[in-house]
């Protein structure tokens, strides 16, 4: 591939990539805010049933942060395939 | 005779990852050929011993002894002739289902035939890095920074190439590793199995009584109970896999995708087996198809349920597999990185210490390997309730989006 459009490749992706990541973050970021207060809140209304709740949000929590993971796996690919070669 | 297909099955898997370092993958093929060419013999020479010593003359001993010499032979000169399969992998691969069927007259092996099965398929699952293996490890493209396990010291402090064949296999290693580790400790703990308790006999109790409540919590009593062998195993392997990363000198074997893909493929594999067994052929079928009961059902079906369904269960191994991955390696990079600050903070006074500033994250380590173990074993075990045959179906999957109201 042409030197040229390898440098462009890198700049863009350098930016696109963390920015690509941060949005995702973001994202998760704001899900895993509401599944815990969903969480907080039945266990303030039924005390009792709260490690339920707990292991049910816990679950909840990891398939959200999954879908980061999925992109920060990508981000790597990305950046130890194309960005260091 | 399942003992001698265990068996054989175990060695060829061990001997393929022997060969795939040392040739190519066409010569493996031949092994495998050999070895289930081998088990087909011993079992029409085993009925036709039978059928000789019942008595029986005539027509089906005739036929047996056709179908043993004239059709095995035909496909073996296909394979070696026509096929131009290996001879040597071909040969190596029918001694392998010989010393299969030596060594099943042994009785020591006396655990029931599950757990071998489970082991063996985790162990094959564990010899996955085949195509990382086979197609030249040595241009290592560039991959993330990790803490050095006893294998690479192996490796680093010795440049001859029959030590880098451990290095090539270090996932399978450390994943043999941990089976005999675990699978030890629980041999051990339930070797005298008494009414009152050793220590370890009560922690192992506490273990699967917790993984039973589990289990069962979703499946229910019965059909948790058939499936609590599976997923129990599948939970405590990842466990102690996950954790092994943290062990000093150690590597989590999960940490690579050879090893997270392999045990998606397991419980999809375990997953769609289950479905046809339970639903039978048809069933299974029937619920790809979105179990049509009128015509917009058979109609609609095929053409938009049937996609989404096949395109689900194939997403399904893939996005367990990608999400241990992504968690273990996330970790195991992030402890790698600190330990390298860790070690170059102190640098300046060339001392051979450093701070250890990776201390938080081995916690946040611990914790969510543990989570993501849990998430594994539930998800495989939701999969395994979702293709189980079960009342609400018709409300889930119904074409026109409304609940099926019960016929009276």
């Amino acid at each position: 591939m042409e030197q040229h459009a390898v440098d462009w490749a890198k700049v863009v992706l350098g930016f696109g990539l963390p920015f690509g990541l941060a949005l995702a973050a973001m994202a998760s970021a704001a899900g895993l805010a509401r599944a815990v207060t969903a969480a907080m809140e039945a266990m303030a209304r039924q005390p009792e049933a709260a490690t339920k709740i707990q292991g049910a949000m816990i679950l909840g929590c990891a398939f959200i942060e999954a879908l980061t993971i999925y992109v920060f796996v990508t981000v790597l690919m990305f950046g130890f395939g194309l960005l260091k070669i | 005779m399942r003992k001698v297909i265990l068996i054989t099955v175990t060695l060829t898997g061990l001997a393929t990852c022997v060969g795939l370092t040392l040739s190519s993958v066409s010569g493996c093929l031949s092994l495998w050929s050999g070895a289930l060419w081998g088990l087909l013999n011993a079992w029409c020479m085993t009925r036709l011993i039978q059928g000789f010593v019942q008595g029986k003359r005539g027509l089906r001993l005739t036929g047996w002894v056709t179908l043993k010499f004239l059709g095995l032979y035909a496909i073996a000169g296909w394979l070696l002739l026509s096929l131009r399969v290996s001879v040597v992998g071909w040969l190596i691969g029918f001694t392998l289902s010989l010393i299969g069927l030596g060594l099943s007259a042994f009785p020591f092996l006396r655990a029931p035939f599950k757990v071998y099965s489970w082991l063996c398929l985790l162990g094959l699952a564990a010899s996955s890095p085949l195509a990382q293996a086979s197609e030249g490890s040595h241009a290592q493209a560039p991959h993330a920074p990790e803490i050095p396990n006893f294998i690479t010291l192996i490796a680093h402090f010795s440049h001859g190439s029959t030590l880098e064949f451990l290095h090539t296999w270090e996932n399978a290693i450390f994943a043999f590793l941990i089976v005999g580790i675990v699978g030890g400790a629980v041999a051990l703990a339930s070797k005298a199995l008494a009414l009152l308790p050793s220590r370890s006999q009560a922690a192992m109790e506490a273990i699967v009584e917790g993984l039973d409540d589990l289990v069962c919590g979703v499946l229910g009593k019965s059909e948790g109970r058939r499936y609590l062998p599976f997923l129990g195993t599948l939970f405590l392997f990842i466990l102690s896999m996950n954790l092994a990363g943290l062990v000093p000198g150690f590597k989590s074997p999960t940490s690579r995708f050879e090893m997270t893909g392999a045990l998606g493929l397991c419980v999809f594999a375990y997953v769609q087996w289950t479905g046809i067994r339970r639903l039978g052929a048809i069933g299974y079928l029937d619920h790809l198809l979105g179990q049509p009961r009128d015509i917009a059902g058979w109609i609609l079906g095929p053409i938009i349920l049937l996609p989404i369904h096949i395109i689900g269960e194939l997403v399904k191994p893939l996005s367990l597999s990608l999400r241990l991955f992504g968690n273990i390696m996330g970790e195991d990079t992030l402890l790698a990185v600190f330990v390298t600050l860790g070690a170059l903070c102190m640098a300046w006074s060339h001392l051979p210490i450093g701070i250890p500033l990776h201390l938080p994250f081995v916690f946040l380590a611990i914790i969510f390997s543990v989570v993501q173990a849990l998430v594994f074993t539930s998800l495989s075990m939701i999969y395994i309730y979702m293709m189980l045959p079960h009342e609400s179906h018709e409300e889930d999957h119904s074409v026109r989006g409304e609940p099926v109201e019960p016929r009276t």
